[in-house]
């Protein structure tokens, strides 16, 4: 049997199928009153269940119903008219019940239900017939219980065995047994049950055919004979069945009140209760059946082909059936129960409801026995009992097990596991993942624009290291590197070639070509032959002059000369200041010039200071050095080797001149012990002890020794008497920036000037008594040139005094004139005699000379009246022969002197009127045999004349030094 | 989502707990978890056509897959959540009324560019 999928109002049984049906089961009674009873429970406990879901009022409803009907049989009319309401309301419900229950639908159940229905409706006609039948049958009923239980087991199986899907066997079973086992216990009511169970049965058969019906019939009796023996289960099944009869019947009661979908196991009821009624028409005779039959109506009009086919099936499947063992049977009873599962559902909505529990099952019986009495027709439901009942059971095993369990098992809740949590994402991350994988390009705008912060990076300013020097008096007064990329130069610097050797072998190389270039100058110039020139003077043979004119000696007086002793052609002249200066600066300065007598062209050097120049020198071995002492008190040294860049360079008529300026100034620097008051007298004093043989030149020392300033001091006397003794040094490296300690040094200066020692001339000099009014002046000093320790000091008395360098007091102290004593005449000029006597010459403003020897205080000769009294201006012996002395006076009187030619009175006397001369010098070469005894007169007009002295006076006689020294001797 | 897994009913055993071996261990079915979701979800995109399917499979692979692991008389279920990366938010947190000793539970947790993907498989002992 195949469930139906439709289960509609129209899937009934029709009558044909039904009694097919009932024939079939008919055969195989014994099996199928198993299974009917099985699924009789099933349904019973399904309906049970569904009246107990449904609420107690219905179930009430039902009971009172039920009571009622059982009670009042008048009223079965008016229940029959209940039930047709309710089968109305029922039809309605079911299309929805249909639909929404499972597709396992028993069609036979319906129709059952239906052929039930149709039986209720004639139960009226048929009640009093089958009470009269009830006696007969109770008799019947023992017998034949077993088959009608095994019959309607087999309908059962029949009917739902293809509509069962969940149902547990076992439960099955046993709610079948326990639903028997109540069932066992009623035999009157099953007694009663039965008989409206046959009535029923009577009526279905009714509605069947004829044929069908006696079909079955005949099966049915086969099964029961052939199962009668077989089981003692079928015994309790045989009693129950008649139970389930019973309870079916009110099931079907029930049903028939609520509705059409029942289970197919109350169909198999139905056939089995037609097949018992059948059975029982069988003895009592077939005339019931056709009566009944005859009775029902006919529905087959009403039901679907689909009915058939299934009603075929059905059949068939009962056929199969008769074989089919227990395991089958829970099967069907499964599928039983969940027909009357679902008959219970539509069943509660019913009022007419009445089996709730098990319990009341029995009570319900009873009543449906009494009912089934006035109702009858009404159908029990067992398989939904059954249903129920197992459903029970296992509910109840699995609660004992349940609550025996949870005593040793503790269940709680756990603890809060979290399975995920994700915080979102903020916007920077978005914004983020998206800007690295996007084809994107960031930008930002500025509001606010007027207020942009600018990087700004100051231009670099270009620098450039200057320097100056204020007084600029070199060349050199200011420097740095012309742009920033040089570096700084020192400019003044010689490139770094042997400069030593270059200068010495330039020096003297420069000397010869410039005396060469002079000499072809004058070749070639003729007219400027100035060595040549007739001299207008008598005592001069020759004369030539000094090319003084040079733009910037104009208009110079000459006030000092000097002729170095070392080297013969040297010569300084000392400048003056122009009368009217002009705007130059070099009108302010004080020029001495450096001549080389041969070139008389030009001077060598120029050389500049700023203060007057009172006295001044050359170095005594090399004339390289020039000295100067000023009115201010302070010493002035010239390196003739300097560069000319480091000095200032004026341009004269196209022609460079370079104007030195001092090397080494004493001017405010070495206060403590430099003079305060003018310098009157500057002499080398060479500190090596002088020889005769060596006495025109120390050129025996060497430059070195010279350099290192061991060689020769520098002595100054001012007019307070304080004798200053300067030691020379010559610096090693030059500084062209200058150097911080010798703040008189020039920058690039080599040669400085260091104090050596100081003697106060006053103290030693003059004994106390002569200091009676005034302190003497010291007007000039002259070292011996024999013995440097020893040197006289012209003073303002008349008196020359001797002292030495060593503070040694010896006799004579004084040279005193023949007078004797102090006079108030100034010793004008002292010189020692050149050829290395002691004898030395005292010139005096009164226009006394002496002659004087060191040893004695009173001169060996004294001449007052040669000048007529004129104050001696210069007096100097000559180089070339040491008999003859060269005087000049005030009124520029040149005499000239030789004592071996007459001792009292000057042999010549020159006088220049013109142009006055203001200072003399001689100027000789004693080692040049050639007689040749020049005199420089530094002339007012700032010519200066060099007159050759004639011959007779200036070649050295014979033996003229032991003639002077006899006459000498004579005159002590 | 996911998908209840009921082993077949089977019968009594009597025995209150389950053997050392077979107990639901949380670690084991973690690696599990883990070796099943780095596998099938390494290069998988999420779209909304595709996912629910991918869900589905992936719970049934994993319930399969603890299925072997021998977890005798243990009921599995498995839930499989898989959704879309897309900034927001997630917090997935559960609870369960069972017996401490017995069930247990594990998870774990997948994310890739576009989706993140949570598994919980649940154990509980059948008494």
């Amino acid at each position: 049997m195949e469930p139906d999928k439709r289960r509609t109002k129209e899937d009934t049984w029709k009558s044909d199928e039904l009694k097919k049906h009932l024939r079939v089961s008919q055969s195989d009674s014994q099996s199928e009153d198993k299974k009917h009873k099985e699924k009789k429970l099933q349904r019973e406990r399904e309906i049970h269940d569904t009246v107990d879901y449904k609420g107690y009022r219905d179930q009430d409803k039902d009971r009172g119903k039920t009571k009622e009907r059982m009670g009042e049989r008048e009223r079965f009319k008016s229940s029959e008219r209940d039930r047709e309401k309710l089968r109305e309301r029922e039809r309605g419900k079911d299309h929805h019940r249909e639909r929404e229950r499972e597709k396992v639908k028993d069609k036979d159940a319906e129709k059952e239900k239906y052929s039930t229905r149709r039986e209720k409706e004639k139960e009226s006609d048929k009640e009093a017939q089958r009470k009269q039948k009830r006696d007969h049958l109770k008799q019947m009923l023992i017998q034949s219980d077993q088959r009608e239980g095994r019959e309607k087991s087999h309908h059962r199986r029949r009917g739902s065995k293809d509509h069962l899907e969940e149902n547990t066997k076992a439960r099955d079973e046993e709610k079948e047994r326990s639903h028997t086992e109540k069932k066992n216990s009623s035999s009157k009511d099953a007694l009663d049950k039965y008989l409206t169970y046959r009535d029923e049965g009577e009526r279905r058969h009714m509605s069947h055919k004829d044929q069908e019906l006696n079909k079955d019939r005949e099966r049915r009796h086969r099964e029961k004979r052939e199962h009668e023996h077989s089981n003692s289960e079928h015994k309790n099944q045989g009693q129950s069945p008649r139970q389930d009869i019973d309870i079916s019947y009110q099931h079907k009661r029930s049903v028939k009140d609520t509705g059409k979908s029942y289970a197919k196991g109350k169909k198999e009821d139905t056939k089995q209760e037609i097949e018992e009624v059948n059975t029982y028409n069988a003895e009592a005779g077939y005339n019931y059946s056709t009566n009944y039959e005859d009775d029902f109506e006919d529905y087959e009009d009403d039901f679907d082909d689909d009915d058939e086919d299934n009603d075929s099936e059905d059949r068939d499947a009962e056929h199969q059936l008769q074989a089919i063992p227990v395991s089958k049977k829970l099967e069907i009873e499964e599928i039983q129960r969940a027909i009357n599962a679902e008959n219970e559902r539509i069943g509660t909505l019913l009022p007419k409801q009445i089996l709730k529990d098990d319990e009341r099952e029995p009570v319900m019986e009873r009543q449906d026995s009494s009912a089934r009495g006035s109702h009858c027709g009404m159908f029990m439901d067992f398989e939904l009992a059954n249903q129920r009942q197992s459903n029970r059971n296992t509910a109840s095993k699995q609660k004992t097990r349940s609550s025996e369990l949870l005593r040793l098992i503790d269940l709680d809740f756990s603890v809060s596991f979290s399975l995920l949590d994700l915080p979102p994402m903020n916007e920077y991350e978005m914004y983020i993942r998206n800007f690295g994988k996007r084809n994107t390009k960031q930008a930002y705008v500025q509001c606010n624009e007027d207020n942009l912060e600018r990087d700004i990076q100051t231009d670099e300013t270009e620098t450039l290291e200057k320097w100056t020097q204020h007084p600029g008096a070199s060349a050199i007064v200011s420097g740095g590197p012309r742009s920033n990329s040089d570096v700084s130069v020192d400019v003044g610097l010689t490139p770094k070639i042997d400069s030593q050797r270059l200068a010495n072998f330039l020096r003297s190389a420069c000397q010869v070509i410039a005396v060469l270039l002079e000499e072809d100058r004058i070749a070639t110039q003729p007219r400027w032959n100035l060595r040549s020139r007739q001299t207008s003077l008598s005592i001069s043979d020759s004369c030539f002059q000094l090319n003084t004119n040079q733009p910037f000696l104009h208009d110079r007086k000459v006030s000092c000369l000097h002729v170095s002793q070392v080297q013969r052609q040297a010569l300084l002249s000392v400048h003056g200041l122009p009368k009217k200066p002009a705007a130059i600066l070099l009108d302010r300065k004080y020029i001495i010039c450096v001549w080389n007598v041969w070139q008389p062209s030009s001077p060598q050097k120029v050389l500049v200071c700023d203060s007057e120049v009172i006295c001044c020198c050359f170095s005594p071995n090399k004339a390289t050095l020039v000295f100067a002492g000023t009115v201010d008190g302070s010493l002035l040294v010239w390196d003739l080797r300097e560069d000319s860049r480091l000095h200032h360079c004026m341009k004269f008529n196209e022609t460079d001149w370079i104007f030195r300026a001092p090397t080494f100034s004493t001017d405010g620097v070495l206060t403590s012990v430099n003079h305060t008051c003018s310098v009157q007298a500057i002499e080398p004093v060479s500190t090596s002890v002088y020889k005769e043989q060596s006495s025109y030149g120390l050129s025996g020392l060497s430059s070195q020794e010279e350099m290192s300033g061991l060689s020769f001091q520098i002595a100054s006397i001012d007019e307070t008497g304080i004798l200053n003794l300067w030691v020379v040094v010559e610096l090693q490296k030059v500084d062209i920036a200058g150097s911080q300690s010798d703040l008189g040094l020039i920058p690039g200066g080599k040669v400085k000037l260091v104090h050596s020692s100081t003697v106060q001339l006053n103290d030693s000099l003059f004994p106390k008594d002569m200091m009676c009014l005034k302190t003497p002046l010291t007007l000039n000093i002259k070292f011996q040139p024999s013995n440097p320790n020893h040197f006289i000091v012209g003073t303002n008395i008349g008196l020359v005094s001797h002292g030495t360098r060593h503070d040694l007091r010896i006799p004579p102290k004084l040279f005193k004139p023949q007078q004797g004593g102090p006079r108030s005449v100034r010793v004008n000029a002292v010189d020692f005699s050149p050829f290395g006597k002691p004898i030395f010459l005292v010139g005096c403003s009164d226009g006394s000379i002496r002659l004087h020897q060191m040893t004695s205080e009173y001169p060996l000769l004294q001449w007052n009246d040669s000048t007529d009294g004129q104050p001696v201006i210069a007096l100097q012996w000559a180089l070339t022969r040491p008999a003859v002395f060269l005087v000049l006076d005030a009124s520029s009187n040149v005499y000239v002197w030789d004592l071996l030619e007459n001792d009292l009175w000057p042999v010549a006397k020159q006088i220049i009127q013109s142009d006055r001369v203001l200072t003399m010098a001689v100027l000789g070469e004693p080692e040049k045999k050639n007689g040749l005894l020049g005199i420089v007169l530094a002339k007012e007009s700032g010519i200066i004349d060099i007159q050759y002295i004639k011959k007779k006076w200036a070649l050295l006689q014979s033996e003229e030094s032991e003639k002077l020294h006899l006459l000498l001797q004579q005159s002590l | 989502m996911g998908e209840l897994g009921l082993e077949a009913a089977a019968e009594n055993t009597y025995s209150l707990r389950p053997a050392g071996q077979r107990k639901f261990r949380s670690s084991a079915v973690k690696e599990c978890i883990h070796a099943i979701l780095k596998e099938e979800l390494a290069n998988v995109q999420y779209s909304p056509e595709e996912t629910p399917q991918l869900t589905k499979q992936l719970s049934e692979t994993i319930k399969d897959r603890l299925k072997e692991k021998g977890f005798d008389r243990y009921k599995m279920v498995v839930q499989v959540v898989i959704g879309e990366q897309r900034g927001e938010g997630v917090n997935m947190a559960a609870r369960c009324f069972w017996d401490a000793d017995t069930d247990s539970y594990a998870h774990d947790v997948f994310m890739n560019d576009t989706l993140f993907c949570v598994v919980a498989a649940f154990g509980c002992f059948y008494y």
